[in-house]
């Protein structure tokens, strides 16, 4: 029972794909790989060899994950089945056949779409920042964590401790601290 | 005894030093201002990459009788293309004023349909059911010149002066006055 109703809600989730499937006037089989306008005039001539086969599929599969649908919420091309994805995923397999390298892919769709349809961003101008920051936070935190246990285990550093600090560390430092040091003397005395 | 209960004095609560204080709003600053800007832009608003450059080029056919029409065959005067479809409901309600906008001013400015991820027959008959004929209907095949175009959805109105260059981008249902002003742009009237 439990397999049928999977089989159901997968048919159903299938159907707004089979949909879509039938959206769209399609070219003949050979503008599969025609190449859209202005190809040449935006990225120059094709800087690789012509692709064909697997290494045509494997490569175009590769380029697909890095190229961000235009009409969903953070899916890439690849992961997306809209109709939008699937003629920009075509477009990405003429240019490749043709010999287009990943760049001049790249930079043939950022010219229409902006630096929007990459999903890594350039790593330059503002977005560096992101790039950067969180190595810098990771390792200041480190920074931080690593100082303040050295100076709680080195006596000489202590001292540098805020009161708060120091209070804590001979609370945990039975060596130290002269109350704990009676107790235990007293314990062992059996007062 | 009393020596070392005085060790254990209260601790006052900890002051916040300057230079603790300087390191939080370095950290959190930054990521404050970043938050802002971030959520301080309408994730709506689409990059316009083409704005100020030249149209890309298309060769499509037509709707009416399958010719083949470029690009280059409409220059010469100023054009709007619109990027539209059957299937897309605000498609419909701006098609009137596309319509009434091509009566007006189609001897000046070249209006073009471009139908996006579409059926032929749907088309014919959806422009029977909305009686509009007024412009050339291409048919963008494999959304090729939509993806030249870089567009995101439909529907979507670029505005082409006569030199060939992309002057703005509308997305969106455009509205009167909105086409209005842009067709008065390229008509060189403000």
């Amino acid at each position: 029972m439990s397999r049928l109703l999977g089989l159901l809600a997968l048919l159903l989730l299938a159907l707004p794909a089979v949909a879509q499937d039938d959206r769209g006037e399609q070219g003949d089989q050979g503008d599969e790989l025609a190449l859209g306008p202005d190809v040449a005039r935006t990225v120059g001539p094709p800087s690789g060899p012509p692709l064909v086969g697997a290494a045509l599929e494997a490569r175009t599969d590769s380029m697909a994950h890095v190229m961000r649908c235009p009409v969903c919420q953070g899916l890439s091309i690849a992961d997306s089945p809209s109709e939008s994805s699937r003629n920009m995923k075509r477009q990405v397999r003429a240019m490749i056949a043709a010999g287009y390298d990943d760049d001049q892919v790249l930079l043939y769709f950022e010219t229409a779409y902006g630096e929007f349809v990459r999903m890594v961003p350039k790593a330059e101008g503002f977005n560096l920042f992101v790039w950067i920051f969180p190595g810098v936070a990771l390792l200041g935190g480190i920074g931080l964590v690593v100082g303040t246990v050295r100076r709680r285990s080195n006596p000489a550093l202590r001292a540098a401790l805020p009161a708060s600090a120091r209070q804590a560390a001979r609370d945990s430092d039975g060596e130290l601290d002269p109350w704990l040091q009676q107790v235990r003397e007293e314990i062992t005395r059996g007062t | 005894m009393s020596d070392a209960y005085d060790d254990l004095a209260p601790v006052p609560p900890p002051k916040l030093s300057g230079k603790a204080l300087g390191i939080g709003l370095a950290v959190v600053l930054p990521l404050l201002a970043l938050l802002a800007f971030g959520f301080g832009r309408d994730p709506h608003v689409m990059d316009k990459p083409l704005v100020g450059k030249e149209a890309p080029s298309f060769s499509l056919p037509r709707l009416a009788d399958g010719q083949q029409v470029q690009l280059a065959d409409l220059t010469g005067k100023p054009m709007v293309l619109n990027f539209w479809a059957t299937w897309c409901v605000p498609c419909a309600q701006e098609h009137p004023n596309l319509v009434e906008a091509a009566r007006r001013w189609g001897n000046d400015v070249q209006f073009v349909g471009i139908v996006y991820q579409d059926k032929n027959e749907a088309v014919e008959a959806w422009l029977d059911r909305h009686g509009g004929r007024a412009y050339p209907t291409l048919i963008d095949v494999n959304a090729k010149a939509a993806i030249a175009y870089g567009v995101y959805g439909v529907p979507e109105t670029y505005f082409v002066g006569a030199d060939g260059v992309i002057v703005d981008k509308h997305v969106g249902p455009i509205p009167w006055p909105v086409l209005q002003d842009q067709v008065a742009k390229l008509r060189g009237e403000s």
